[in-house]
């Protein structure tokens, strides 16, 4: 059966809408002008846009998030290829340009059930047509951020505006096209990498460390999991206010110097919470290495109990936002200035600033 | 009937766009929003016009909310899975025109339940579809068609400049010829007044 579905009520074509998933949506508001015009009085409304950057394509996932709850949705899958048979090509209006594209339905596994095949010299204008497109159907403040699973694209990624933040997922980065790419993407909120640095040591006044929130996470790969010294780099010049280091072989002297520089008020002083976790089976020996700090017991007075996490760095999934510093040991800068709480283990190492 | 309903015997008269009037219980009125807004509490003098609907569509409105008068209360949309036998069957003996003009008829009444369970059968046509596919159902012209009306359009329109541009040169040269012995009277007027001044000048 077919329906002339522009000819129905307004009210029920929004609640046919409302019953699809949001990449059925996207595909139907590519139909045509008019039924593009029909999305957008639906009012998406995603707290956050993100542009995955594959090997050859890009898909954008809308992210729906509160505190208490979060939900993903893809919602387009392009992909770049070399060829196209031009009897399977269709002209389609994307983001106001016409552009020949091919729909390819995925495998049911798959998180999109269909890919749009553009033809690769093309790439620049589909990613511009594509943003057009987005910024169309979401018209509200909705946060745009990036994840490359590849490098091929980084480049292109100068296209897309207002990134706010950004999840490299790769096996290795150079420091300077880090940097360049900051440059590019200037203002980010949060950055996380999962993947290994190489090239120019950090310096100072690198962009990396002026990041409000920074995470670094170990890979599987055992070599991923040693900071080494790109990663000291950052701890010592950090100038955010998160930082954590999840799954990674760190050096305690590292944090130790951390602590002693925050407590002279000589660095740290956005810092408000750091988070460094060693991957597990093992543990990394602390005792001597902290010995050299005056740290108190918690009086149930001088701060409160819980500490209230909430760094806004949108690809670290945290456990809870809320910690329970009763059992942590307090340390006080120097100067009568703030008091900040730690927890040291084997295995972790927390650091808490009080407001 | 007039009176205003609260128990579910009460029966009113609805008439169609043909002027037909036939019986719906107040119960199963009762599920549309338009009705309860408008005649519920004030009650309905004579049959209620729905006349905007014909009474094949009206029937099969009213025959959905007869059914789902002992339903639970409505509580947001049902996955078409979760649809029963009956409400399957309700949906399958209608054909094309049928459906539009029930979805229409249950907007209009704002009977939730039903516009919900259309929604999501229109839904379920558009699930897992393709650009193309979606496009077929629908019937939306595809960006070909589109491009082809678009070139029809253009070659009409130039076709009607061409007319235009041809007719107004017509008629400018029609305007010509005509002003010419006017311009040829008033010569000649000239002329002859000319002459006549001589002819006294010379006396």
């Amino acid at each position: 059966m077919s329906l002339s579905f522009p000819k129905l009520p307004s009210v029920v074509q929004l609640e046919v809408l409302k019953q699809l998933e949001l990449q059925q949506v996207f595909m139907l508001s590519l139909c045509s002008e008019k039924m593009k015009r029909v999305v957008q009085y639906l009012i998406m409304k995603p707290t956050n846009l993100v542009y995955k950057f594959l090997d050859n394509g890009v898909s954008v996932v809308a992210i729906y998030d509160n505190s208490h709850n979060r939900i993903d949705h893809y919602f387009a899958n392009v992909e770049f290829v070399a060829a196209i048979p031009s009897d399977q090509m269709k002209p389609m209006k994307l983001g106001g340009n016409t552009i020949s594209y091919r729909c390819i339905e995925e495998a049911p596994k798959k998180k999109c059930s269909h890919t749009l095949h553009y033809f690769a010299p093309e790439e620049v204008t589909v990613l511009e047509s594509l943003q057009r497109h987005m910024k169309d159907l979401f018209r509200f403040d909705t946060r745009v951020q990036l994840l490359f699973n590849s490098l091929n694209c980084i480049n292109m990624s100068r296209i897309i505006n207002d990134v706010r933040d950004t999840d490299f997922i790769l096996e290795k980065l150079d420091t300077e096209q880090l940097e360049n790419y900051l440059t590019i993407h200037p203002g980010q909120d949060s950055l996380v990498l999962e993947t290994k640095l190489t090239g120019p040591l950090l310096r100072s006044d690198s962009k990396l460390c002026s990041i409000k929130g920074i995470a670094v996470q170990g890979t599987r790969d055992g070599d991923h999991r040693n900071p080494g010294l790109h990663f000291s780099e950052l701890i010592n010049n950090f100038g955010g206010e998160y930082l954590f280091f999840i799954d990674v072989v760190y050096d305690v002297n590292d944090w130790a110097q951390l602590i002693r520089r925050w407590k002279s008020k000589e660095a740290y002083h956005n810092l408000k919470y750091v988070d460094t976790t060693a991957p597990t089976g093992v543990s990394i020996p602390f005792e001597h290495t902290m010995q050299q700090f005056d740290f108190v017991e918690w009086d149930g007075q001088r701060r409160p109990r819980t500490f209230n996490l909430d760094p806004k760095i949108v690809f670290l999934k945290l456990d809870s936002s809320e910690e329970d510093c009763s059992e942590w040991m307090d340390i006080q800068q120097d100067g009568g200035g703030k008091w900040a709480s730690v927890m040291l283990s084997q295995k972790s190492i927390y650091f808490a600033v009080w407001d | 009937m007039t009176s205003p309903a609260s128990s579910s015997e009460v029966k009113y008269l609805i008439e169609s766009s043909e002027g037909n009037t036939f019986d719906v219980s107040g119960a199963a009125l009762r599920q549309s929003n338009t009705f309860n807004a408008m005649f519920l509490n004030i009650g309905a003098d004579g049959p209620i016009p729905f006349t905007d609907y014909n009474e094949a569509t009206l029937k099969k409105v009213f025959e959905y909310c007869e059914h789902s008068v002992n339903e639970e209360n409505y509580s947001g949309p049902k996955h078409q899975d979760d649809l029963s036998k009956w409400d399957l069957n309700f949906f399958n003996e209608m054909d094309q025109k049928m459906f539009i003009d029930v979805i229409n008829a249950s907007n209009f009444l704002d009977i939730e339940r039903l516009t919900s369970y259309c929604c999501e059968r229109i839904a379920r046509m558009l699930r897992g579809k393709n650009t193309q596919e979606m496009i077929k159902v629908i019937t939306l012209p595809t960006a070909e068609e589109l491009e082809a009306k678009q070139k029809v359009e253009e070659k009409k329109a130039a076709a009607a400049k061409k007319v235009a541009e041809k007719a107004a040169e017509t008629a400018e040269k029609t305007e010509t010829l005509e002003e010419l012995p006017v311009q040829q009277l008033v010569q000649t007027t000239r002329n002859k007044l000319t002459r006549k001044y001589l002819s006294f000048s010379n006396e």
